[in-house]
This record gives C-alpha cells, structure tokens and sequence, in this order.
C-alpha cells in the first residue's frame, strides 16, 4: 500500500467510526466503492472550467469538512491552494447548495473547515488548517491551525471522537 | 432452466489467488469478505505492480497477457491461470463514454476468459444534478456496450456477463460503508458474489481447459439478460462514426484530409457546438497534409501522387470492402476513444476471431496527433495554440470568435483554449491508445501520416514468450 493510499484508508477507516457522517470518499486511483461521490464545478467567471475533486468530505451538524489526504504535509501545498480555493471561490453557501442537489445531508452545517490527512508532519502547520496525523485505522493526532478558534476545534474534537 | 446447484464444484475457495488494479479495490474485496465465505476463504488478494513492472519482471509474466490493453479491477487466478475478470464502475452513463472499458472486455474474451460487469444499467449524471434543483431523469447504458458482449459471445463462445448495480432515489449508485453490515453488502452485491463464486468454483478447471460454458444456467440466464437490454435500449446515432464508406472515398479524404471536417457529424457545425476543444480539432484538419505512408513492410514513405499507386501499395483486402470510420477529435486521451474502436470493431466489422477477419475496414482519423514531431505544421500549429492563450490574434481565435457570434456570447480565448500539453501530440507506440488503434484498426490517419494496423505489417522479431496457460487455439 502506498503511503497516500494508507493515509487515505486510515483516515476513511477513523471517521466511519466517529459521529461525522463520511459524505465522500475519493482514494488515490478514484475507485470509490464506500461513499457518494460529492463534485464540485469549477467556474471562471460563468464558464465552467473543469471540477475541483476532493478526498474526504464529512458533515455533522456542525460543521462541512473538506479534506485532503497526502503522504507528508510538505508534499500538500497545492492541494492546501486548492481547498482555499474552494473556500474562497466556490464558498460555503453555495457549497451545500450544490451538495444538497447531489443527495448529501449538510442542512444544517454552520460552518465549512479544511483540513489534511498526513503520515509524516515535516512542514509548519497552515495556520488555517487542521492537520490530521495518521498512526492506524483507529489512531488520529490533531494539529490545529493558529487561526482556529478555540469552539471550532471544540465542535471538531466531539464530532471526531469515536463512537 | 436448472438451477445452480447443477454445476459441480470442481474447485475450494482457498485454491484460488486475486489480483487487484488498485488499493481501493483490494480493499473492497476484503470489505466483502463478510458478505461471501467464498471470498472469505481466499487468503491471497493483491494489487497488481505498475505496468512497466509487470512488462519487465519476468514473476508477474502471469499477469501479462490480463493487462495486454488496460487494466480491469479485479483478476480471479487459480495455479496462476486467470479464470475470470470482474470490472465494477459506477459509469453507467449513455453514448460513447459507456464504451470506455471495452478494450479489457474484448480482451478477456479473446484470451478465453469470462467477464462480469457491474455497472448501474442506468442512472442520472452527476453534471445534471449540479445543474439544477430539479429532478432528472435516469439515463440508459449505450445498447452498443451489450451488442458488444453479445458479439464476443457468439464469436469467441466466452460470456461476458451483465449485472446491475442498484441506484438509489437520486438515481446514484448505492454504496455501502465500510464497516456496513453483510447483510447490506449482499443487498448490493450478493448477486455478483454469488456469481463469482459459482464460475469460480464450478467452472474454473472448465474455463483452463477452454470448454464452451454455454450449457451452464447462469450463462444463459446472463445472456438472455444482455439481449434483453439490447433489445430495450433505443439507437443512438454518433457524429463521430461512420458506416458503409466505399474505400474511394477514404482515398479522397487521404489525399484532401481538409474535407474530413465537412464529413464528420454532417458538417462543419459539429465543430461549433459543444466542447471549446472541438475548434483545435478543426484547426488541426484545416491545416492537415497527409504526407507519410507506412508500407506493408512497415517502411514510411512518401504518399505516391497518383491515388492509384495508394491504392497498390496497401493491402488488397481494404480496396475490396467498404470501411467503419471513427474520428477521434482529442490527443491521447484513451478514454473512451481505445473502447469506442474495440466496440466498433466487434459491433459492426469483425465476423470472426482475429482483426483479418472482417466485412468491414475499420479507419481511425486521429487529426490532433502527427507522425513526424518535427513537422513544421505541428510546430506552427503549437505556436498559433500559445499565442490565441495569449489573447493574439490567430486561425484559432478567429474560429472562436465565429463560435463566438453563433452562440451570441462572448468566449474569451485565453479562457477557452487553454495552450495544455494534451492539446496537439505526436505518434508514440508504446501508448495505451495507440497499442489500442495499432491493434484493432486497419488505417490510422494522423495529421500527417497514415499507418496501418498491426495485422498488416511483419511481425516484430522482439516478441516474448507467452505464459503457459496461453494458447491461441
């Protein structure tokens, strides 16, 4: 198993057991057997340019989660651009839009966060991030961003406890 | 009809090896262990090596021959012999794109060995539903994908076999979590598990030993199932194929390969609608000079000038039938343009085991690829590609502004056509699509050349041994 594949499967693996609901699983190879497949147009002003594809999205009643998985968070720079983009360019509102058409439960998420899933942590913590370090299926670590405020890890730390 | 159990076992689970395309495919087998004790008993489940690894390491000679075009998801072995090959994709989808696999299908049928495809038998676009808060509807997997399986039945005697993946509300695939019950795992794919066990065990010495499998009820049951969707599923015309084509005139368009764009999808406005792309194709014929003939010998040599001396120097054969053409408007994207060639190949063409066996020529036209990287047309074709992304005044950005008027919008350029590297290729062998086309087509015409299939040309002194199980009886 790749390092990639590992710490997409054990970031999959550890979420299906806590109280987030896992809307969308995306494996490095793109087989997706286990999940919805939740897309995200890409737009340029009103042409469609293409489709952002993300490898983990979870929900609670808290909060939209996106997140990307990578083998070292120093290899996760432009997946990092890529959730910001999203963020900034697609945005919340009209992300549960387009996630509410495509069958996902994400009424009443509040608030959308990023984050990544990583083996090895060998590069500063994005300070508006959560960076989650993979030790096994059942074993997460969590580095919060330095612009996290102290509810959102609360309402994350509750959602991403194990059931 | 009888019932299952009439098949003997010939074969235990434990017997039995899997190797796997990818992780997430290894782990769906183990994730369904709990939902089948015949997969629960197989010890061994692999993901197979890179393809260069498989191509160059003599232990994975085994796998070789599976992997001859493109990968399938999963390879069930027994004593390292393949005994049947399962492809689970939630494309279902309408047109062309339904085809995309069938190269791996054509080839499992060739080498003898059963198929099973899982696949919602229709479902709705994902692109539809972004679109808009309104229901849509379901749409049906193309007839030409099941006439397919049909035809490698009848012509190679080995069951390519159908199995619906149910959808849910929205029209999407159903999935199960992880860590779901068996008893949601068998709501989905007890069917094709229960199938997989049966070829497995009841007919894995049958199927080394080549024995035609079509007495067996659940090949029967599988089949009446493939002609009944054929006989459900509407026709769909393509813009981009073509039948019944006398030979003349392909030789026309060789000579004055410019006229292509008038004979693809009934004219030139096939070009002005849909995808921006479509105007790089066009630009491409425009400039396009077929030069470079490859001769049977497999020498390339200049285009003779008089279109008879064309017609000598092919194989007599292609002079003598009329011709399937198929225009492919993208670079070297291999999906779904390999299985596209392969289903025409089957559907409309062959009429017996090997590509010489045809009523049909089959021609692929393949204008954003050339022969020659030197070609000073692709050279001034990349050039006119990097200024119309710069927002100058080109051939290119003239086509779009005419796209432009008929739309009555305005489409930027530079947001348009993007100066990418997929946008205008050149010819390389060893490429999935061009293994593909070499293989199963007579003609390929690039930009600048015409090749011929591989079946025409002398076979290559390289060749490496096959592996024992494979014969071509």
């Amino acid at each position: 198993m790749s390092c990639e594949d590992e710490v997409s499967y054990h970031m999959y693996s550890f979420f299906i057991e806590t109280r987030f609901r896992v809307l969308h699983w995306h494996p490095p190879g793109g087989k997706k057997y286990f999940t919805g497949h939740l897309r995200i147009p890409r737009f340029s002003g009103s042409a469609r340019i293409g489709r952002y594809l993300v490898d983990l999205i979870l929900a609670n009643n808290e909060v939209l989660l996106l997140i990307e998985c990578k083998c070292r968070l120093s290899e996760s720079s432009e997946d990092l651009e890529k959730l910001r983009s999203i963020r900034d360019d697609v945005g919340f509102e009209k992300l549960k839009t387009l996630f509410l058409r495509q069958g996902a439960s994400v009424e009443e998420a509040k608030t959308l966060m990023l984050g990544v899933g990583v083996k090895y942590i060998d590069a500063p913590i994005p300070h508006d991030f959560i960076v989650f370090e993979t030790k096994s299926p059942d074993v997460l670590v969590t580095y919060w961003g330095s612009s996290i405020c102290e509810e959102h890890k609360q309402r994350i730390s509750e959602a991403a406890r194990k059931i | 009809m009888k019932s299952r159990e009439e098949c003997p076992r010939q074969v235990e689970a434990k017997e039995f090896e899997i190797w796997c395309d990818k992780e997430a495919d290894r782990i769906l087998l183990e994730s369904l262990k709990s939902a089948s004790n015949f997969l629960e008993d197989i010890a061994n489940v692999n993901v197979m090596p890179s393809m260069a690894e498989i191509s160059r390491n003599p232990k994975y000679d085994f796998l070789r021959q599976i992997v001859n075009y493109d990968r399938a998801d999963i390879c069930i072995f027994h004593k390292r012999k393949p005994i049947l090959i399962v492809e689970i994709t939630e494309h279902g989808y309408t047109g062309d794109n339904s085809l995309q696999r069938f190269a791996r299908i054509a080839n499992s049928g060739e080498l003898g060995i059963p198929f099973m495809y899982f696949t919602p038998f229709s479902r709705t676009r994902i692109d539809e539903i972004e679109a808009s808060e309104r229901a849509t509807s379901k749409r049906r997997v193309s007839r030409h994908l099941f006439e397919g399986f049909r035809r490698i039945y009848d012509i190679h005697a080995v069951p390519i076999m159908p199995f619906d993946w149910i959808v849910d509300k929205k029209g999407l695939p159903k999935t199960v979590k992880l860590t779901a019950r068996a008893e949601e795992k068998i709501a989905i794919f007890g069917e094709l598990l229960r199938s997989i066990e049966h070829f497995c065990c009841c007919h894995a010495l049958d199927i080394e030993q080549r024995k035609n499998l079509s007495a067996c009820p659940q090949v029967i049951e599988r089949m009446g199932l493939v002609d009944e969707l054929i006989s459900k599923i509407p026709v769909r015309t393509s813009d981009v194929k073509a039948s019944n084509v006398p030979f003349k005139t392909v030789v026309d368009l060789i000579y004055a390969p410019e006229k292509i764009a008038g004979f693809v999808g009934g004219g030139e406005d096939y070009f002005f609608k849909g995808k921006d792309h479509k105007l790089v194709t066009l630009m491409c014929l425009q400039r396009s000079t077929i030069g470079k003939v490859q001769t049977t010998e497999g020498t390339m040599i200049d285009k003779p000038s008089k279109k008879e001396d064309l017609i000598k120097l092919l194989p007599k054969e292609l002079s003598q039938r009329e011709s399937v053409l198929y225009f492919c408007g993208y670079e070297k994207r291999s999906e779904p343009n390999g299985g596209i060639v392969v289903n025409l190949d089957y559907c409309l063409c062959r009429t017996g085991k090997t590509v010489k066996d045809r009523r049909y020529n089959l021609i692929v036209i393949w204008p954003r690829v050339f022969f020659d990287n030197g070609n000073t047309v692709l050279k001034s074709l990349v050039e006119d590609l990097k200024m119309t992304a710069n927002g100058n005044a080109t051939v290119l950005s003239a086509l779009i502004k005419t796209k432009s008027e008929s739309r009555g919008e305005e489409l930027s350029a530079h947001k348009y056509v993007k100066f990418t590297k997929s946008s205008i290729g050149f010819w390389k062998e060893d490429d999935t699509i061009g293994r593909i086309y070499r293989s199963f087509c007579d003609i390929l015409l690039l930009n600048d050349a015409l090749l011929l299939g591989k079946h025409w040309l002398p076979t290559p002194n390289r060749k490496r041994s096959l592996p024992k199980w494979f014969s071509k009886d």
